[in-house]
């Protein structure tokens, strides 16, 4: 295999593969990345099994070929590399680096030990926009639980429709929701839960004005856009079914200024229990008032005003759960709505304009011990 | 380097083959066996087989797939074993530290795949490294249509008594493995896993190999000239595993000659009038680190069966030839009968147990040579006096 490449080129495309390399493995070869020739191109992968980045660049193709080499070696070097075409070349399982006077040689391996990538194909799936995928990522991948007791909620629940795409995260604590349009279909509705890291991968590489291919195959799912790629192994298993925890008979309803609640929030977090993080929250006509009270540490009192409508309420929060749940919240006043101490409560944003916006995040309640 | 060709186990290799064909190969299988007579390698040939492009009824050995399965470099094949402790990591640390000490096995295994692989003390498959096997177990395949989970050597789920976690931590995963998944246990001492493991798996008995086969082996894949090849193979009592111990290594020591000079030992001094004899003996050993003796007393159970060849009149049984002088010197007054050989296999069995809960070494040798020579000699304490 032998290559010419602007530096600038070969640096992004290892960049953007790098990501996906996994610090320590089991299997040495996924510290490489493979390089294959293609055209007037050439085309980087790297993977770590459960996300696999596939980037095309421009490059001048003398000599056809494929290897794999370090990953991180390589992108060190090139960042350091001065700002001249890089010819690259291969002998055996060496990969070999010039640029200017600079010279480099590293040992790679053969590119049939590398996992083979899923092959999907992006002719029936769906296509995106970037902006309204990286929005759904952003408001509800937060949501996800890192415990491993329950594998299925360690993902995102991604529906996918003819006209709308709908995520689902939660740690049975607490759960965020978020509905778009969808720009255009050419595959039935489908159901799959993401990994987090490969959305993570997904908000990294694509930009807001990318339509994004999305389609599946088997066990994985396929983005795509230009000459980028990103594939990911789905997590097994049915999701809870979610529409159940959502309350529809809340009863209670407040609207108030986002940051005001977060700031206060966030003041009574201090005096909270290291252990329960628990604040009580007492909703009356025209004001909440937020108390703590840590027995070994002291309490505390604040309060806000705000838009009430309905009985008298004193409900208990995680105070973690709620300022993360705020923080997401994309207008500047947010509706809370209740029942009853014990039920779920949910915040929606509240916004004036006439594009609505569909998200939902819900925070289970704690027990208030008198 | 890759791994070495599966050599013997052709029954159970059709059987396998053929139950993959049908369908009805169970998602989860315990192979069990004499320890070194290759049950890993064909736990690994079975993951081949399943994860091959063509199979038939043996893998086909030139796809993708074969040869990175027999790189160990498939993605969808996870070799779990008993490894040591990591010192100093705990917590979360445990399982990255686990994780890389296997990647270190592995690499080595990669590179010298024909080697003796001593089990050094204490060791065990713990908690972290099951629970990072439950994680993999949740992902589907990444390149294949299953994922195989090896997990050899699956007595160390219980790496000491009273430790069950790792082993009941599997148990979910034995039962209802996801879709795509299978386990393959591997166990040389099936008995010592949780009943609960036992009940949730299919077991496959796996034996020992004809002497011809480890002989040939030796010959083709360890390089070893035919003299030798014939007096290993000759000890190694249809294990490979086994044979392999009493190659030299690099530096020239053999592994498992130390340990069977030492079970002599035993005997000798279990047959030798002179009670003090044997009191010399506990004190040459060191006075802790019982659970190094489980080894040794494996060959002290094959030593007593040399005895009890011999004194059955059948000395070209014996494994050990030394038996036979050892207990012409002892003397005709002080010969054994066969009978109260096996008896002595118990007492063993007993002082096993005790060395796996890491009792004084001392204090067990001068109670087991106690209870052999009450047993062949009729001399000594009895079992119940002894302090085993």
């Amino acid at each position: 295999m032998r290559f010419t490449i602007t530096r600038q080129n070969l640096h992004n495309g290892l960049v953007a593969v790098s990501a996906s390399i996994p610090s320590k493995t089991t299997l040495p070869v996924l510290s490489n990345i493979l390089f294959s020739t293609d055209g007037d191109g050439i085309w980087m992968n790297g993977t770590d099994l459960d996300v696999a980045v596939r980037v095309r660049v421009p490059a001048e193709v003398l000599e056809s070929g494929n290897l794999t080499a370090p990953g991180r070696k390589l992108q060190e070097i090139t960042r350091e590399l001065p700002d001249h075409p890089v010819e690259v070349t291969t002998q055996n399982d060496q990969i070999e680096l010039r640029c200017g006077r600079s010279h480099f040689k590293l040992n790679g391996l053969p590119a049939d030990e590398f996992p083979t990538l899923p092959s999907v194909g992006f002719d029936e799936g769906w296509t995106v926009k970037g902006g309204d995928l990286q929005r759904l990522i952003h408001h509800t991948s937060f949501a996800v639980s890192t415990e491993e007791s329950r594998p299925i909620l360690n993902g995102v629940l991604w529906e996918l429709s003819s006209s709308e795409m709908r995520m689902v995260a939660t740690n049975g604590h607490r759960l965020a929701r978020m509905t778009m349009p969808i720009g255009s279909s050419t595959a039935t509705g489908a159901d799959f839960i993401v990994p987090p890291a490969a959305l993570q991968q997904v908000q990294r590489l694509f930009r807001d004005e990318d339509d994004l291919s999305v389609s599946r195959s088997g066990n994985h799912l396929g983005f795509c856009s230009g000459g980028t790629e990103v594939y990911t192994r789905l997590i097994d298993g049915a999701f809870p079914n979610y529409e159940q925890v959502i309350p529809k008979d809340n009863d209670k309803h407040a609207i108030v200024e986002k940051r005001a609640l977060e700031s206060a929030v966030r003041r009574m977090a201090v005096v909270a229990s290291d252990q329960t993080h628990r604040i009580r929250m007492a909703f009356e006509e025209g004001k909440v008032h937020l108390n703590v009270l840590t027995p070994d540490l002291g309490e505390g009192h604040d309060e806000l005003e705000l838009e009430y409508q309905g009985q008298e309420l004193e409900i208990g929060f995680n105070a973690n759960y709620l300022l993360e749940v705020l923080r997401y919240m994309p207008t500047d006043e947010v509706r809370l709505t209740f029942q009853a101490p014990e039920r779920a409560a949910t915040l929606e944003p509240v916004s004036e304009s006439d594009d609505k916006i569909d998200y939902l995040c819900l925070v289970m309640p704690l027990r208030l011990l008198d | 380097m890759t791994l070495h060709p599966l050599w013997g186990h052709e029954a159970e290799r059709l059987m396998l083959a053929r139950a993959r064909q049908e369908g009805t190969l169970p998602s989860t299988l315990l192979l069990h066996g004499p320890r070194g007579v290759g049950k890993q390698r064909l736990a690994l040939w079975m993951a081949q087989l399943l994860l091959c492009e063509s199979p038939e009824e043996e893998p086909c050995g030139c796809c993708h797939s074969c040869r990175l399965t027999l790189g160990l470099q498939h993605p969808d094949l996870h070799w779990h074993f008993p490894l040591s402790r990591p010192k100093g990591a705990s917590g979360d640390r445990l399982g990255e530290a686990l994780e890389k000490e296997r990647s270190r096995v592995l690499e080595q295994t990669r590179v010298t795949p024909i080697r003796f692989v001593h089990l050094a003390s204490p060791f065990g498959i713990y908690l972290a490294a099951i629970q990072t096997l439950r994680r993999r177990a949740q992902s589907r395949p990444s390149m294949g249509n299953e994922q195989i989970f090896v997990v050899g050597n699956a007595e160390a789920l219980v790496p000491q008594e009273a430790s069950p976690e790792a082993a009941n931590a599997l148990l979910k995963l034995l039962e209802e493995p996801p879709t795509q998944t299978r386990l393959i246990l591997t166990s040389s001492e099936p008995g010592r896993l949780l009943s609960t493991v036992r009940s949730r798996t299919v077991p496959l008995y796996v034996g020992r190999l004809p002497g011809e086969t480890v002989k040939r082996f030796l010959e083709k894949e360890a390089g070893v000239d035919a003299a030798t090849a014939g007096g290993v193979s000759a000890l190694a009592d249809g294990s490979i595993g086994r044979a392999l111990g009493f190659l030299p290594d690099d530096e020239g020591v053999v592994p498992l000659e130390q340990l069977r000079l030492r079970a002599l030992e035993l005997v000798r001094a279990s047959l030798s009038p002179k009670q003090g004899d044997a009191f010399a003996l506990a004190l040459s050993f060191a006075p802790t680190g019982g659970r190094s003796l489980v080894e040794l007393l494996n060959f002290l159970d094959q030593a007593i069966r040399d005895v009890a060849a011999v004194a059955a009149g059948a000395p070209e049984r014996a494994l050990n030839p030394e038996i036979a002088d050892l207990m012409q010197r002892a003397g005709s007054e002080n010969t054994p009968h066969p009978t109260d050989a096996a008896k002595c296999l118990a007492a063993v069995e007993r002082c096993r147990e005790l060395a796996r809960g890491n009792v004084n070494p001392q204090l067990l040798i001068a109670g087991l040579t106690g209870d052999l020579r009450h047993s062949l000699l009729g001399k000594g304490q009895s079992p119940e006096g002894s302090p085993s």
